[in-house]
């Protein structure tokens, strides 16, 4: 077992424990936090993205043997990802109705920026509905088809496909406002 | 395919293709994360952000260990 070895084999190793699954565990890491990160990011504040990265792994580690297709585990650590961040969107949602002067993420908030690049994309973003900025980073970010974001969002076939209607229509809104006051 | 909206699609994927090649920044938190995991096995793991969900699920672990040990 080396850095190269498949998932399938790392996971079969890692769910073992002891060092050799520490081992395993730290390549696997390694290989997915790129885009773990990516998706995190997309979806909440830099700082917390972070912290929800950290708990994704975590998670998914003290979780391991629950996941029956070891190949399987992208999409598996992509649903906990989601899940952790919906999570903390809820908990900052919360905190935020208790201090309205931090509702608005600072590294959000420039839209001088052209709208063209990560962090303009990332305004319009942060001000849409959190579901349907959520569906749009799936989709477009991580380029899942419908399938896969039913999978990893619990949702139906049909329901996937009006979000993400919605959630461009919302994403244009917001988008237009942004670009033409 | 995809039965999804017509023009749009190539406009969005396009829009967020700077998102998408944000990956290269990213930062390494291998070191952090197996801290994390290494601290679990002492049961010593008390990350202020520590969920309900994750707590449970040590809890968990830790009451099958003490059955195992009095047995």
């Amino acid at each position: 077992m080396d850095a190269s070895s498949s998932d399938d084999t790392l996971v079969g190793v890692a769910k073992q424990r002891g060092k050799p699954g520490d081992r395993a565990y730290s390549f696997l890491v390694v290989r997915h936090q790129p885009w773990v990160t990516r998706l995190l990011v997309a979806l909440l504040p830099r700082g917390e993205a972070d912290e929800v990265k950290q708990e994704t792994f975590l998670t998914g580690w003290l979780n391991l043997r629950q996941l029956l297709i070891n190949a399987a585990f992208p999409g598996w650590i992509r649903g906990i990802a989601v899940r952790g961040a919906y999570k903390r969107y809820r908990r900052r949602s919360v905190e935020d109705k208790y201090n309205v002067l931090d509702s608005v993420p600072v590294e959000f908030s420039d839209p001088a920026k052209t709208l063209q690049d990560a962090d303009g994309v990332r305004f319009v973003l942060s001000q849409m509905d959190y579901i349907y900025r959520e569906v749009l980073v799936l989709r477009y970010v991580e380029e899942l088809n419908i399938e896969e974001i039913c999978e990893t969002l619990d949702l139906g076939n049909s329901a996937v496909k009006m979000r993400l209607k919605r959630a461009r229509d919302q994403f244009k809104v917001v988008y237009l406002e942004a670009t033409h006051g | 395919m995809d039965d999804l909206d017509e023009g749009s699609e190539g406009w969005f994927h396009s829009l967020f293709m700077s998102l998408r090649d944000e990956a290269h920044e990213v930062t390494d938190d291998l070191l952090p994360i197996m801290t994390r995991i290494r601290s679990n096995y002492t049961g010593r793991y008390a990350h202020p952000s520590l969920d309900g969900f994750v707590a449970r699920i040590m809890l968990g672990i830790f009451g099958d260990r003490r059955r195992n040990d009095d047995e």
